[in-house]
């Protein structure tokens, strides 16, 4: 399935920006400046939707309605008036998420990305980081395909942190998935033993300041499988 | 007081002391010209002749006289004087002129010597009073000069007079109450047609309906005022938007030239780099002001202008997060967060919750250290309570200001010195925005030397 998202803005300036913004994150942008001209357009195809509201022409909200008639394609809107019945209009309408102007351009990307990120289940046992592999039902971890001894604890606490890759797990929550009588002082104990055991080719266990630990992978849509 | 007892209360102090003084007074008239015509009859009666019978032999006169008015013919023996009246006489130096005449009455006595031709005492039983009468006659000198009637008086008895006064009197207050009533009713009707903001109308032109009227024209010009008032704000809040949206539009593409030029400049021109970055800090600040004026607004607009739905916490915390995302890179500072697996929903506005996130997380950026750490802790502490934390390790707020955090244009020194620019408004909307939606918002020092603010709620189920 292509990348391909579809921005339907009216002001030229900022037309240009979203175009160049999604295409330097690495995706394939089309372009649609007039709501009566966005009315037909052919959706299949389209992984998202970045629609202004205040357009010429047929209405963004309008838009939003035809849309959901006809797909579930994902629609980010953009809005201008910071009103609450705005969003929540939108979103009965069907939009998935908004982005309130002013915004800046990494907060569009984040969001764009938050959505074509949805995690699509290749077997339901198996979760993939990387080089990381670890099967739920066999309890096994690889790394590039090599066996790696954990123990139980360290088992699970590798799975909470795969299970949501590149984001911050809290220690509460870690003490919680992983250790039946442990705290957090115990924690750091495990979590250091298993950046021992882990090869350098399996993604590293980041210390997050304030929250906990975090399963670092490389930057890009859809960073994880499982 | 009732309007029925305001008309019976002054008509009872009013009435019955003027009823009283009526009867009082016409018992007095009456007695006069009872008196002055007893004397006047008695002058009368005492003729030449009766005059010497009466000089003569004073008690056999008064006997006879006695006699022939309870055997004699009527007319004669009356002569103004009723059958029972008793006489007596007395000389001009007011002795008695018989031994059997009693000494004259000192009450009378008083009164003929102070000049009077006549004077008059009421006494004896109140069931049957007395009326006696002294009379000076024509002459000064013999033994005959003054004759005192006794005679029955029952025009003193005065009961009957007094209870018919009072029962004229209480009549009187009942039928005023009474008359009252229909403009008690009248009343009533207008009080309950302006209770309800109703039309108002009344039919006649008494005073009531003249009120009536006064307050038909007073709540037109209330309601037309007041929908002056509703488009005049309708208006201001219609440019507010339009110049909002106004100003956001350029403001998002002026953030994002400068973010494509921060990207493009060579790692080599330092200075062009510094300003281009003061420069999208400068517009991260106007970004935020304005969002906040915005919501500013919407606060002090009250209520109605919290629109409470179901809000959906982990993308707004991650739109936050991703807001500030640049700013703290550029500063030096690490921006972390953590949010729940699962959808996590509280009820509320997101428009308020969402800059009341960004304010908290704006804040601790603003004022961490170059190195310095920020995190953003989203989870679910129960099964129906969320806690929002925001800590970080920059310079902290004393343990004695933390209280103060939330108040208007409340600055700690330290944030004048850090931030000259900013005016002590995010904190306060972070506070209100607690308030009206029923969040708790905790201001303590964190262990790591920083300052920890939690915002905590009710959500959800999950």
């Amino acid at each position: 399935m292509s990348d391909r998202v579809l921005v339907i803005e009216d002001d030229a300036a900022l037309g240009r920006q979203l175009v160049a913004q999604l295409e330097r994150a690495g995706l394939k942008v089309r372009w649609i400046r007039d709501g009566d001209e966005a009315r037909d357009v052919e959706l299949d195809g389209v992984r998202l939707v970045v629609l202004d509201l205040m357009l010429p022409g047929t209405y963004g909200l309008d838009l939003l309605r035809i849309f959901r008639t006809r797909s579930d394609v994902p629609v980010l809107v953009l809005t201008a008036r910071n009103e609450t019945a705005d969003k929540v209009r939108a979103l009965e309408l069907g939009a998935d998420d908004y982005v309130t102007k002013p915004f800046w351009p990494e907060e569009l990307v984040a969001r764009v990305q938050a959505r074509l990120r949805r995690p699509t289940m290749t077997r339901g046992d198996l979760l993939r980081v990387g080089a990381l592999e670890i099967d739920l039902a066999a309890h096994t971890v690889t790394v590039d395909g090599v066996a790696v001894e954990l123990t139980n604890t360290e088992l699970e606490l590798l799975t909470a942190l795969a299970r949501r890759p590149g984001a911050a797990v809290t220690r509460r929550s870690l003490v919680e998935a992983a250790l039946d009588l442990g705290t957090e002082r115990t924690l750091d104990v495990h979590v250091s033993r298993l950046r021992k055991k882990l090869p350098d080719a399996a993604p590293k266990i980041v210390t997050v300041w304030g929250i906990g630990y975090r399963l670092e992978v490389d930057a890009g849509v859809g960073g994880a499988t499982r | 007081m009732r309007l029925r007892a305001r008309v019976a209360l002054p008509l009872a102090i009013g009435v019955l002391p003027l009823v009283a003084l009526v009867v009082w007074a016409q018992g007095e008239l009456r007695r006069g010209a009872l008196v002055d015509a007893t004397a006047d009859g008695l002058v009368e009666r005492m003729t030449e002749r009766e005059r010497a019978l009466c000089e003569a032999d004073p008690a056999a006169w008064v006997a006879r006289t006695r006699e022939r008015r309870r055997s004699g013919p009527r007319r004669a023996a009356l002569r103004g004087l009723p059958r029972r009246a008793e006489l007596a006489v007395y000389d001009a130096r007011l002795q008695p002129a018989s031994p059997e005449s009693p000494p004259l009455d000192a009450a009378l006595a008083s009164a003929l010597r102070s000049g009077g031709d006549a004077a008059s005492r009421v006494f004896g039983p109140r069931q049957r009073p007395m009326l006696a009468v002294a009379a000076r006659m024509p002459w000064s000198t013999g033994r005959c000069a003054i004759v005192v009637v006794q005679r029955p008086y029952p025009g003193g008895d005065r009961r009957g007079v007094w209870l018919t006064a009072l029962a004229v009197a209480l009549g009187a207050i009942g039928v005023a109450v009474l008359a009252v009533g229909p403009v008690v009713r009248r009343i009533r009707k207008l009080t309950t047609a302006v209770a309800a903001g109703a039309a108002v109308s009344m039919d006649g032109d008494d005073e009531v309906a003249e009120l009536a009227r006064a307050f038909a024209a007073s709540r037109d010009e209330n309601r037309a005022r007041v929908a002056e008032l509703v488009a005049r704000d309708a208006a201001l809040t219609r440019f507010v938007a339009n110049t909002t949206h106004d100003v956001m539009l350029p403001l998002t593409v002026l953030v994002g030239h400068l973010a494509a030029l921060d990207e493009q400049l060579p790692a080599a021109e330092t200075t062009s780099a510094a300003t281009v970055r003061a420069a999208l800090e400068e517009a991260h600040y106007l970004t935020s002001l304005v969002q906040n004026l915005g919501v500013a607004a919407k606060l002090e607009a009250g209520e109605p202008h919290v629109v409470w739905h179901e809000v959906e916490f982990v993308p707004l915390v991650e739109r936050v997060v991703a807001r500030h995302t640049r700013i703290a890179q550029q500063r030096g500072v690490s921006l972390a967060h953590s949010v729940p697996d699962a959808p996590l929903r509280v009820r509320g506005d997101v428009t308020l919750i969402e800059q009341a996130v960004s304010n908290l997380v704006h804040n601790a950026v603003r004022y961490a250290d170059v190195g310095g750490h920020v995190a953003v802790v989203l989870e679910r502490s129960a099964p129906l309570r969320f806690e929002l934390r925001v800590l970080d390790d920059g310079p902290g707020v004393p343990e004695a200001l933390l209280a103060r955090l939330g108040e208007r244009g409340f600055r700690t020194d330290e944030a004048r010195s850090r931030q000259p620019q900013g005016f002590g408004l995010g904190l306060h909307i972070v506070h209100d925005v607690a308030a009206r939606l029923a969040l708790t918002l905790q201001f303590a020092r964190a262990t790591e030397g920083g300052l920890l603010v939690t915002l905590s709620g009710v959500c959800l189920p999950a």
